[in-house]
């Protein structure tokens, strides 16, 4: 059994775009992750966590975003490394 | 007849734990995982005459090697290899529960699957086909409620037949990882099954996942293995990492979890999952949530809520502890009227009831701040404040999550060290750990609060309040200084970056509120059992041997029967029933007190104190407060134990004896600078016996549990010398 998989969701190059850390993005809007910088290891939690370019959030307050279905909350180093494009 | 192993295994918050409690009821015990600070849960159930063993894994959202929980749980499921896994999964939050799942898939371990907290699901407008969900991965799902058992019958059933009858034929769905990663990930694959690279223990597409995923452990294992073929593997490894990295600015881990994720969205939106309301609408917990973690609300609620936190537990218990310690007073005093004075009788009420009574008579307070955290824990409300706090403290070296810690350790007065060493458990750097579990010990535990109250009392009574209020930003002040000095000298490194899942908030049952308290209340009063009862006959025997020299004791025998004597001629007793008072009585207390004085002074605990008065008078403090002090390691409310032994309080006491308090107040080798050294040096110097016991179990070396009685130590003496040498000479309250 396959199921067909959405491709649109595929990270973008930070050069390409308009792109702000996560901690200068409004709360209550909806973005994009554009690139996660930083560490191997932080970034390979942060993506089975469900942060990784190309996924799709939504910023509930100041450091705290709504993603694939959970809240997750990031201090301010982490949401200095994540860039995001408005979705 | 062997039993079989089931796991437990899901998210944390997917009601994992309450699950556990259903099955297992009574049947269960806790221990932790050789070398890492994991709980293990284990459990028995019986059904049709089959006996299971039942291993709850630690809650992951993945089976990643970056942290200790994520190493066990996949060190339990391929080396112990369960017959069945239980993948508990929270129906409200398929998209990522789900997740953990596809890489339990991926390990091939027979699986059923307890879709739960369906009631949640439903209350939300979430509408789940169980039985598309079920043929579509094609395991077993059941809907259950844990928190109140539904399903729980038909689970066990389901995980017993696939015990029985093996997984169902084809297997769960294989993950398509796309056009970058595929290609490699089948050669790999190919290459480590026909090699049969860790095969005993791993299916091969999994290692060829972990070798992509620069996962440390298989690959440290594979290089062991294999170095040729894990050489092979790497370099494949870096050549795709690379080339993501250059045409999409991403890396594996990415391009996986991507996918994993638009696997579980494209399950669900094929008609699994159907939303009755908006998809959009904010729940309540989001609401909540932006008024919680509000910048300026979001701390006063803290306040707030830590204010009741201590209020309730302080209200409620007060009767319970006045109680337990009525009752153990009782206890000696049924003691002193049965046995005749002598050695057993001092050891029995004086060195067993006096001491471990006295720290189980704090055991209702305990118990209700355990509830009342279980409650804030439970609540979800914990993730929250540490998230607001994680700035604050990240400026000290420490982390969000230290601030637990610190609040059970005694932040607001009246916590325990204990507790608070091992609340350092949800910390993952070692360094952060380390440092939280090092400061933690300044904190005002309840056992110090008598301490400060007999001195407070006695030097500072206008100002009860305001003092308390100091003391508690004394103790944090020094907390966060010694943590930021720990974590830029011994203890250096990087900050864990704070990325927390924030659990919705839930209205915790009152069956998991009393599990968790219970667990960790009994855990206090079976310390207080073992290492207390110990250390108190230690103490005991210290303040008591040797005992005074034949001659010595001949001499206040002596006098004893000089005064009898003199009692009995008849012009001293009318004098006595003249004045109405049994001053006759009094006066020979005198002396005996003045020979339990000289008994002290001479026993192993005096000669102790006067030697150490040769350091300890730069901090103003004398024999008799050094005994007090060296007691007090056993457990901090011994000091105004000790103290009141030695300032011949207590063994003689009736009622027209004079408080300590006034006792101290009137010596004239004390002042409030004299009490005010010695609060802080209580305040700061080694943690009691239990606490570097826990902190030694923790850290998992005794070599920091000696380091914090040498280095506390050190920073009470040198606090305590440069406040009473600058207090004299400013004269302030000499």
């Amino acid at each position: 059994m396959m199921l067909s998989h959405n491709h649109s969701a595929r990270c973008w190059r930070a050069s390409d775009c308009e792109c702000v850390p996560l901690c200068s993005a409004k709360a209550g809007k909806r973005v994009r992750v554009a690139c996660v910088h930083g560490e191997r290891g932080l970034c390979a939690r942060m993506a089975a966590l469900g942060i990784y370019p190309g996924v799709e959030m939504q910023l509930l307050c100041s450091g705290c975003v709504r993603v694939n279905g959970g809240i997750l909350s990031l201090g301010k180093e982490v949401c200095d490394k994540i860039l995001v494009t408005p979705s | 007849m062997k039993s079989d192993l089931i796991a437990l295994a899901g998210n944390p918050n997917a009601g994992k734990t309450s699950l556990f409690n259903a099955i297992t009821g009574a049947r269960q015990h806790v221990a932790n995982y050789p070398g890492v600070t994991v709980e293990r849960k284990e459990g028995y159930y019986s059904q049709d005459g089959h006996d299971y063993h039942i291993v709850d894994l630690p809650g992951t959202y993945s089976l990643t090697a970056y942290s200790p929980e994520e190493l066990v749980a996949r060190e339990v499921l391929t080396e112990e290899r369960p017959q069945v896994v239980i993948n508990i999964v929270d129906a409200s939050n398929l998209d990522r529960n789900l997740y953990l799942t596809l890489q339990l898939f991926e390990l091939g371990i027979p699986m059923v699957i307890a879709l739960n907290m369906m009631d949640v699901a439903r209350a939300r407008g979430l509408e789940i086909d169980v039985v598309q969900l079920s043929q579509k991965l094609n395991v077993p799902v059941i809907a259950t409620v844990a928190r109140s058992g539904v399903g729980k019958e038909a689970l066990l059933e389901a995980a017993s037949r696939v015990i029985e009858e093996g997984a169902g034929p084809g297997g769960p769905p294989q993950i398509p990882y796309g056009p970058d990663i595929d290609p490699v990930l089948q050669e790999m694959e190919a290459k480590i099954s026909s090699a049969g690279l860790l095969s005993d223990l791993y299916p091969a597409r999994w290692t060829a996942l972990k070798y992509l995923e620069s996962d440390e452990e298989i690959v440290g294992k594979g290089r062991e293995a294999a170095p040729e073929l894990s050489a092979e593997l790497e370099k494949m490894t870096a050549r795709v990492s690379e080339h993501l990295k250059k045409t999409l600015d991403t890396y594996p881990e990415g391009i996986i979890a991507d996918y994993r994720y638009g696997f579980i969205s494209a399950l669900l939106k094929s008609g699994v999952l159907k939303q009755k309301h908006e998809a959009d609408r904010l729940y309540l917990s989001d609401r909540i949530d932006r008024v919680v973690t509000h910048r300026v609300a979001g701390p006063a609620i803290m306040c707030l809520i830590l204010y009741i936190l201590y209020y309730f537990a302080f209200s409620f218990s007060d009767t319970p502890v006045k109680w337990l310690q009525g009752g153990f007073a009782a206890l000696g005093g049924l003691i002193e009227t049965h046995l005749s004075p002598g050695l057993l009788r001092s050891l029995l009420v004086r060195g067993i009831i006096g001491g471990v009574g006295g720290i189980l008579g704090f055991v209702p307070i305990i118990v209700f701040i355990f509830l009342g955290i279980a409650f804030l824990e439970d609540s979800g409300y914990l993730a929250r404040a540490a998230f607001m706090l994680d700035r604050v403290f990240r400026t000290f070296g420490l982390h969000g999550s230290s601030f637990m810690a610190y609040i059970v350790g005694g932040g607001i007065a009246g916590g325990c060290g204990v507790p608070g060493v091992m609340a350092t458990r949800t910390l993952r750097s070692s360094n952060e750990r380390l440092a939280t579990m090092l400061t933690v010990g300044f904190m005002n535990c309840g056992a110090k609060l008598p301490v400060y109250a007999l001195l407070i009392g006695a030097f500072f009574a206008g100002h009860k309040a305001r003092m308390m209020m100091i003391l508690t930003l004394i103790s944090w002040s020094m907390a966060f200084l010694v943590a930021k000095f720990l974590r830029t000298t011994i203890l250096r490194g990087p900050n864990t970056p704070f990325l927390l899942e924030l659990p919705p908030y839930r209205l915790p049952t009152l069956r998991g509120l009393v599990i968790h308290t219970w667990e960790r209340a009994w855990l206090y009063v079976r310390k207080a059992g073992t290492v207390l009862l110990a250390v108190s006959i230690l103490f005991w025997a210290l303040m008591n041997f040797p005992r005074l020299p034949a001659s010595k004791k001949a001499l206040f025998d002596a006098r004893k029967l000089a005064f009898a004597a003199r009692i009995s001629a008849p012009e001293e007793k009318t004098v006595a029933q003249r004045s109405g008072s049994p001053a006759g009585a009094a006066a020979l207390e005198t002396i005996e007190a003045a020979e339990n004085r000289a008994a002290l002074r001479y026993s192993f605990a005096g000669r102790m104190g006067l030697a150490l008065e040769h350091i300890t008078r730069f901090c103003g403090f004398d024999w008799r407060t050094n005994v007090a002090l060296v007691g007090g390691v056993a457990g901090k409310e011994i000091v105004v134990s000790v103290l009141s032994t030695a300032y011949s309080m207590g063994r003689t006491g009736s009622e027209k004896t004079e408080p300590l308090g006034a006792v101290l107040a009137a010596d004239p080798a004390w002042n409030p600078l004299v009490a005010f050294t010695l609060i802080l040096f209580t305040m700061l110097y080694v943690p009691c016996v239990v606490s570097v016991v826990c902190l030694a179990k923790e850290a998992g070396s005794w070599r920091w549990a000696m380091f914090s009685v040498v280095f506390n130590t050190s920073v009470a003496f040198v606090v305590a010398v440069l406040v009473y040498q600058g207090g004299r000479l400013l004269g302030i309250g000499i």
